[in-house]
């Protein structure tokens, strides 16, 4: 569907693919963290196009982010000594790179339900 | 993911074509450690025809680059697209890997 939107030219190519990046990263999050690999969670996803962005929604019912972790996730991932090959992260990347390709970002969790909202301002083509 | 390989001076270069992302990615890290069995250390992965890139495509390289420091050599990278590169540098990858925009320029 998002490159669809590319191909009709309501995207532009860098957003495509920032927007499906992004969409993917919080899903494989939902289910490596929230549902720990179970493969019974579900995941609810929406995502509204408006004339100047695009606002994504990702929904899950298991263990929430910890209060107030966006920025230490956004932190966390890049702090590391680059001349230390052997102690190089392989993993740990996707919120950090939602946090920096998004325009804006929030998580709220309440009643049991997770969301993690994402918004990318578009410029057409 | 289609990886075609080739020596250029002494460097092995895997081409990459397609996507690397959470399903695939592994296959990237296969190949290397192979090659790194049959001697080989220094490698030169080009992206120019790689579509997608995902937060497993750049753990791969990651591990691709220890694998193949630990064997004495290195990974360097060439032609991503610049949105790609975009995320090597929010990553701060590219403080990590040598990046070339051309293929000839990491070969000379």
């Amino acid at each position: 569907m998002i490159k669809q939107l590319s191909t009709e030219g309501i995207l532009g190519e860098k957003e495509a693919y920032f927007i499906e990046l992004c969409l993917s990263e919080a899903v494989i999050n939902c289910i490596r963290h929230a549902y720990h690999g179970r493969p019974d969670g579900n995941i609810d996803i929406s995502i509204l196009i408006g004339v100047n962005h695009v606002t994504i929604d990702v929904g899950d019912k298991g263990t929430p982010l910890p209060p107030n972790s966006l920025d230490n996730y956004k932190r966390q991932a890049v702090e590391f000594d680059a001349a230390d090959v052997a102690g190089l992260p392989e993993t740990g990347r996707g919120l950090a790179i939602i946090l920096n390709h998004m325009d804006s970002v929030a998580y709220f969790s309440e009643s049991g339900r997770n969301t993690l909202r994402m918004m990318l301002n578009i410029g057409g083509k | 993911m289609q990886i075609n390989d080739d020596k250029v001076n002494g460097i092995l270069v895997l081409q990459v074509i397609g996507r690397i992302d959470v399903s695939n990615a592994k296959s990237l890290k296969i190949k290397v450690q192979n090659l790194i069995g049959h001697g080989e250390v220094n490698f030169l992965i080009t992206m120019d025809r790689v579509d997608y890139i995902d937060s497993s495509g750049l753990g791969i390289l990651v591990a691709c680059l220890k694998a193949a420091n630990a064997a004495g050599g290195t990974v360097k990278i060439a032609g991503l697209k610049e949105y790609h590169k975009q995320v090597f540098q929010t990553m701060r990858l590219d403080r990590v890997f040598q990046l070339y925009d051309e293929s000839t320029q990491a070969l000379a």
